[in-house]
């Protein structure tokens, strides 16, 4: 392993997570109420505004995303330089999982299915809020969860 | 007055969607969000206490072969492809093992080492051993550690260790 990946500041994938966190708030608010009769509303819109940003984050990498731009030009002159560098890969593979799920949420929601938008934007929610509040990346814990399931 | 209406006008596109937004918030919505935080914020919680976790060692061992020779102690790194907290625990543990004498550190793939990964149910990464030289594991820790616990753990493993060489010689 050890492959030379591109080394991170960690706190910068986190200040991302923080405001995916806040778009995922307002998805759901505006989502839910009009959950069981899919239009091409406002909530429509965010998620795929949400996922174009996954979507930039996992072909481009996180740190040339429009999220990194702003946190290297806000909260990282206040911070004092980070303990530890974090390698690209899993925040990477956390926005292709982030890709993944807002776009199941935009296919249902197309295809009319009720609450399939609020479902996956629910989803991405948790992982967001998880990743900002707690620094646990859920997308890089399933791939080791993967990793085990298929050693067995 | 002038330059109030001023920002108004500014702020005016901000506040109808503000105002659009609260408007449209029902109680479905927010008591759906609110249970969204509490199940998350118990998940991170629980996550957050398993992190760093030391379990003693048990009678299982570490073959030699995967140890640093020469050195009495070899602090073990369990590392993923994609793990946020390897890299940290990586420079971690190289300081410790320059900062005590006789203290190596050797990291390996989950992949290179199955049989270590299943006699430990090894199940999140970074996972870190501290091994003697015989093979002989004295603690097991899940997660990331900070420096200081683990600078700990080093200095009582060696007085553990040279308890037992005393003894010896009585």
């Amino acid at each position: 392993m050890n492959t030379k990946s591109n080394q991170l500041d960690p706190r910068g994938p986190r200040f991302g997570a923080a405001i995916t966190t806040v778009l995922f708030v307002v998805i759901l608010l505006l989502g839910i109420p009009t959950a069981s009769q899919p239009a091409f509303d406002a909530a429509w819109w965010l998620l795929v505004i949400a996922t174009v940003l996954f979507g930039w984050g996992s072909l481009l990498g996180p740190s040339r995303h429009p999220y990194a731009w702003l946190y290297r030009a806000s909260l990282k002159k206040l911070l004092p330089p980070p303990p530890f560098m974090e390698d690209e890969a899993p925040p990477r593979f956390a926005q292709t999982v982030g890709f993944v799920i807002s776009l199941i949420g935009l296919a249902l929601h197309l295809l009319g299915v009720p609450w399939g938008l609020v479902i996956a934007s629910a989803m991405a929610f948790v992982a967001a809020f998880l990743n900002a509040v707690f620094g646990l990346c859920l997308g890089c814990e399933l791939y080791s969860l993967r990793l085990r399931l298929r050693r067995r | 007055m002038l330059g109030r209406r001023h920002i108004t006008s500014h702020t005016e596109g901000l506040e109808t969607f503000l105002l659009t937004l609260v408007a449209t918030m029902d109680f479905l919505a927010l008591s759906i969000l609110a249970g969204l935080v509490v199940v998350s914020t118990v998940a991170g919680l629980l996550w957050r206490s398993r992190q760093g976790a030391i379990t003693g060692g048990g009678e299982a061992d570490i073959s030699p072969t995967l140890l640093a020779p020469g050195h009495w102690l070899t602090l073990f790194q369990v590392s993923a492809p994609l793990c946020s907290y390897c890299s940290a625990m990586r420079g971690i543990l190289q300081r410790a093992s320059t900062a005590h004498e006789g203290v190596a550190h050797v990291e390996y793939d989950v992949s290179e080492i199955p049989e270590v990964i299943d006699k430990f149910a090894v199940r999140q990464a970074p996972t870190t051993f501290l091994v003697e030289a015989d093979g002989r594991v004295v603690h097991q820790i899940g997660g990331p550690i900070a420096p200081t616990a683990l600078d700990q753990l080093i200095t009582q493993a060696r007085e553990d260790v040279r308890k037992r060489s005393d003894e010896y010689e009585i």
